[in-house]
């Protein structure tokens, strides 16, 4: 596994796409920061309203860099050289997910970091630093790994740019789709289940209220942990039966 | 004898198409097994199932003396080398970089790449990345991916597939000199049999998913037929006299026949003479692996 960790890393590492999403998702709240400091002098308490409102373009963020870094290692067939040589497919789906996860809480602790050092010398911080605001960071670092093992499993059962694209709009459909039932369904058990048992349904009760802490909070953070551990054990058990090119 | 690799009664089912059917196969430790067989015969799906690719629908096979359902095949895998049709590179790499990967994922030092690099002679590559390389450069950076590891058995399917002349000579002298300085078995599927005569020591022809026949180059030595090549300046008349000797033979060009049946020289010529057929020139030759084949399998085409 720590052989199949070094390979990965080195990889995901040369590439540019990994810097370049970086520096994009950092120049983010750099550039909100200061534009807002520019054209609203008066404006206070920028950073309350940004520190979770990327949480949904952060998961397209991740897809980019950790989506096509799992596509592209089937597309060039470089997934053989590990097979061959005797790597079990348990532990390549494993590392591949390691390095997802830790692509997803490079780039959100990297947002935060940037935000918080503009929002603290160019606006004022209300809400942070806060027990309800760490633990909705808590809450979202969470959410982000629940969506990242869907995109691992999405692009190592699909094997190609299918794969890549379903999870760059994974959120959006889930929204979309969890919109549609919650309008018409009225049943509270259906309800329920959207509201608290989808990632992207649970970003809204904090999204641009950073202190509000849902009463189920730790029931969601299960569910979440959930998904991240049920989309691992299909995709392992999928790429283990795939006949590979 | 020690064998490196046995299938036994090995199926690979894709839908209704049955790619490999009860295929039975053995590689000596030492050898060079060419695999000859047509397109979709099943070289590159046994290839596949040997590597950890495709999973076998039925039947096994022991690699190392390890069965496929035991969990130490992942151990002796570590001594497998292959390169299954395209080479699998990393295009946005160097030749160097792409081989410090591959030891990354083996876990052990780089110090032998430059050796490797030379080997195959991409020493000079610099930064180049990969996928700038001709076909020839990336045919040959396979072949150093899958050296990395020091391999005890190598895997070549179709190693010189759109390679040039000199390209085709590089690698066949470099899997020659694998094979008998570091005494790597090696097991090649090629299309080119004129080439895998040349490095082959034991061969397995395939046919419809199945092995027909398996044999050591001595003794495809012994079964291939001798023949004449006679090259005359009227074909016709050559096959009116070789019809009326009751020789079995084969118009190959305009101006060339091979005779299977052995004939007289004399008798022959002066037949031809009377004719005014002139003989330019004749030799005496073996059947070729081609050849061999050609028969093996009832004259199919596509080889």
């Amino acid at each position: 596994m720590s052989n199949l960790l070094a390979e990965g890393f080195r990889r995901l590492f040369k590439g540019k796409r990994f810097y370049i999403v970086l520096v994009i998702i950092m120049a983010i709240p750099a550039a909100a920061c200061i534009f807002i400091k520019i054209f609203e002098k008066s404006k206070v308490n920028v950073g309350d309203g940004l520190v979770f409102a990327m949480i949904g373009t952060m998961t397209m963020f991740i897809s980019i860099a950790a989506g096509l870094f799992i596509v592209q290692d089937f597309k060039n067939n470089t997934i053989r050289n590990k097979i061959i040589i005797g790597h079990s497919r348990t532990n390549i789906y494993l590392a591949n997910l390691i390095i997802s996860l830790t692509v997803a809480f490079i780039y959100q602790v990297a947002y935060w970091l940037v935000l918080i050092a503009f929002s603290k010398t160019l606006q004022k911080f209300k809400s942070f630093p806060g027990t309800e605001v760490f633990l909705n960071m808590l809450f979202t670092i969470v959410i982000l790994f629940a969506f990242t093992s869907c995109f691992v499993f999405l692009c190592t059962s699909m094997r190609n740019t299918g794969g890549y694209v379903l999870s760059l709009m994974l959120d959006t459909i889930v929204t979309m789709i969890a919109g549609i039932i919650y309008t018409f369904v009225k049943n509270k058990i259906v309800r329920n289940v959207i509201e608290y048992g989808l990632p992207s349904v649970q970003i809204d009760g904090f999204k641009y209220n950073p202190t509000n802490v849902d009463d189920k909070l730790w029931l969601m953070i299960l569910i979440d942990l959930g998904i991240c551990v049920v989309s691992t054990i299909a995709g392992i058990a999928i790429f283990k039966k795939a006949d590979l090119k | 004898m020690e064998y490196i690799l046995q299938t036994q009664q090995l199926s690979k089912q894709y839908g209704k198409f049955h790619a490999l059917t009860n295929l039975t196969l053995n590689v000596p430790k030492g050898a060079i097994y060419g695999m000859v067989g047509r397109n979709g015969a099943g070289k590159t799906t046994l290839i596949r199932i040997i590597t950890g690719l495709n999973n076998p629908t039925s039947g096994e096979y022991s690699l190392f003396g390890v069965k496929n359902s035991d969990k130490k095949l992942l151990e002796v895998k570590r001594k497998t080398g292959a390169v299954v049709e395209t080479p699998s590179l990393h295009p946005d790499m160097s030749a160097r970089d792409n081989l410090i990967q591959q030891t990354k994922a083996l876990g052990i030092s780089n110090d032998k790449i430059d050796e490797l690099l030379k080997l195959v002679g991409l020493a000079n590559t610099g930064k180049k990345k990969a996928k700038d390389f001709s076909l020839g450069m990336r045919q040959r950076l396979g072949i150093a991916f899958s050296l990395v590891g020091d391999p005890e058995f190598l895997i070549l399917d179709e190693p010189i597939n759109g390679l040039d002349p000199q390209g085709i000579i590089e690698v066949r002298e470099t899997i020659l000199r694998l094979n008998q300085e570091k005494g790597i078995t090696i097991l090649i599927s090629s299309h080119i049999l004129d080439e895998l005569a040349r490095l082959a020591t034991h061969y397995g022809f395939i046919e419809q998913g199945h092995v027909i026949k398996e044999m050591s180059a001595e003794e495809l030595e012994k079964a291939s037929r001798r023949y004449v090549r006679i090259n005359v300046n009227d074909t016709a008349a050559l096959a009116e006299v070789l019809n009326g000797m009751g020789a079995e033979f084969n118009i190959t060009s305009e101006n060339e026949a091979e005779i299977y049946t052995p004939v007289q020289v004399t008798p022959l010529v002066l037949a031809l003479n009377e004719k005014n057929c002139f003989v330019n020139s004749m030799s005496e030759n073996h059947e070729s692996l081609e050849s061999y084949f050609m028969n093996l399998v009832g004259g199919a085409q596509n080889v």
